[in-house]
């Protein structure tokens, strides 16, 4: 009882902490305001840019990332320690620097940027650019939360599925997968969130188009803040609404 | 050639060791392996279902199936935890095996009581209704072999008796090879016609089920069977051996055909007399006796109540 009454208000100073910016932010505007930012075409489109490369960024991340989620959980092989050290790279380096190390691999004369340009695609200013920012900075929120997901999944049911005369393909699929799901979806979510709100990686690879942080930061440091507050608003609105819906869902059992 | 072969087989994993495995079973055999936890049981079969890869040969049905991926083995594996497919509905976990086949589903959901669980979840089972859709679900694979982890361990005491009679009824009715690991002799004796005991790593005896529980080859499978009064001996013309006599095969008196004059060193109360402690030179044994005896007196056992075996 002594250690509730301890924890309960350390509690209560970190989650005002949390919420308390965000309250503020949802209610600096009117509610005119809000109808007056989703009538501007330069705000709407941001957001939805942002939305939608995320969203795509986070797709090409479960096709690629998951696979090596599972190999991660699954096998063991000298130096994993290290492998795993190289998903978290990007959550310890700050995002500008992520950009900038994307930038010598994707520019035009950069280790994959001369490839790309061969098949008419560039990175620099482009969705491209942005897509493959947000895919760098936010794949370990997807990647290590589908490893645990997989973790939670005892080896046994895998063994029993194949003496069943299920194929090991067959078997991820049918079984692993979806006893993975929960942390699969929880961290594609996170990812996606994550890729809407990156701003320092993708400002240094692609300034234009403008994604929603990137036009909050151009608004903020050439209007002021009350010209940044309403798209602000939006982004957060939309954000929280969407990965509530998606949480709900998720956690609703068939 | 035996239905299944296994020979010389060896696993090496982490710290543990199963080491030189040797047996043969015919078709239609039921085997009891016995042995602690932690003696090598669940290794064994996970060895035998394709899960490590051992040294030595695996061999069913006259094919080498060492290097056979486990889904081409036709070997059913039932943990005792029974590993059910917790997203799946019952249904879905009976329908998942490969070989299924939908007569054989619908025999066995009538058979095993199952109608009313087909769209349950697993989560929502009791620990018996789980262990038949585990069973059911690896027989509707159509096994060569099925082999059956401590399958009674997570059943309430109260209800164990009637799946052994639930598992010796679907063994005889399919006359399916299994294997059964337990490290409870009854379900071992009640179900099996052979019997192996594996203590730590090594299949110290494997034969029929009465031979293997009456005649103990070694000490080790001795103590493990639960036999007392484990004694030094010499037989006559023979190398040294060990022996064992029951302690209710005892008796106190100048009777039997081996005589020892005995001390008492303890004594416990049980329903009908006590069980004594007591020493004959530097060997301490137990007799089961109706009365106190005295500080110093004599004992005899038969013969043929001795049960001899390997240091």
């Amino acid at each position: 009882m002594k250690l509730k009454a301890l924890f309960l208000p350390l509690s209560l100073v970190i989650l005002i902490f949390l919420f308390l910016p965000v309250f503020s932010i949802l209610t600096g505007i009117t509610p005119i305001q809000y109808i007056h930012s989703l009538k501007d075409r330069q705000i709407v489109s941001s957001i939805l840019l942002s939305i939608e490369l995320s969203f795509f960024a986070t797709i090409l991340v479960l096709i690629l990332g998951v696979p090596l989620a599972y190999l991660l959980a699954r096998s063991k092989f000298p130096f994993k320690g290290v492998l795993e050290a190289v998903v978290d790279i990007p959550v310890m380096i700050p995002h500008v620097a992520a950009g900038i190390a994307l930038l010598m691999v994707f520019q035009a004369n950069g280790y994959l940027g001369e490839f790309f340009k061969k098949v008419g695609i560039s990175f620099l200013d482009t969705p491209y650019g942005i897509l493959i920012a947000m895919m760098f900075v936010s794949s370990p929120f997807l990647i290590n939360s589908a490893k645990e997901g997989f973790k939670k999944v005892d080896e046994r049911v895998e063994f029993v599925a194949r003496s069943l005369g299920a194929s090991p393909l067959h078997t991820f699929f049918k079984i692993s997968l979806p006893l993975a799901r929960k942390d699969i979806v929880n961290g594609a979510i996170m990812m996606w969130g994550r890729g809407i709100g990156e701003f320092g990686a993708v400002v240094i690879i692609a300034y234009h188009p403008m994604t929603a942080p990137v036009l909050i930061y151009d608004r903020f440091t050439s209007f002021g803040l009350n010209y940044a507050l309403p798209i602000t608003a939006l982004v957060v609105l939309i954000s929280i609404a969407i990965f509530i819906v998606i949480r709900v869902l998720n956690n609703l059992e068939k | 050639m035996g239905y299944l072969e296994v020979k010389n087989l060896h696993l090496k994993k982490g710290a543990f060791e199963l080491r030189n495995i040797n047996f043969s079973l015919e078709k239609g055999d039921f085997l009891a392996i016995i042995g602690k936890t932690g003696s090598g049981k669940t290794v064994l079969l996970e060895t035998l279902t394709g899960i490590h890869k051992p040294k030595g040969k695996i061999i069913l049905e006259g094919k080498d199936i060492t290097n056979t991926p486990i889904e081409k083995r036709g070997i059913g594996l039932v943990y005792q935890d029974f590993m059910l497919f917790e997203h799946m509905s019952v249904k879905e976990n009976l329908l998942f095996p490969k070989n299924r086949d939908i007569n054989l589903f619908n025999r066995l959901v009538k058979q095993f009581d199952l109608e009313k669980l087909l769209l349950r979840k697993p989560k929502s089972l009791s620990g018996g209704e789980k262990q038949k859709v585990a069973i059911a679900r690896a027989i509707l694979s159509k096994p060569k072999l099925l082999l059956l982890d401590e399958p009674l361990s997570s059943i309430d005491f109260g209800f164990r008796y009637m799946f052994l009679e639930f598992i010796r009824d679907i063994h005889k009715e399919f006359n399916l090879t299994t294997i059964y690991v337990t490290h409870n002799l009854k379900e071992a004796l009640n179900l099996s016609n052979r019997c192996g005991v594996l203590i730590n790593g090594k299949l110290l005896q494997f034969g029929q089920t009465g031979d293997v529980l009456k005649n103990p080859k070694n000490s080790a499978v001795a103590k493990f069977l639960g036999y007392k009064n484990i004694l030094d001996g010499k037989l006559v013309g023979l190398k040294d051996m060990l022996f064992s006599v029951s302690p209710y095969n005892i008796c106190v008196g100048d009777c039997g055909d081996f005589k020892l004059d005995v001390e008492l060193v303890s004594l416990i109360k049980k329903e009908a007399g006590f069980l004594a402690k007591v020493r004959a030179k530097s060997e301490l044994f137990y007799i089961f006796v109706r009365e106190k005896p005295p500080k110093q007196f004599k004992v005899g056992f038969k013969k043929n109540d001795m049960v001899v075996f390997e240091k």
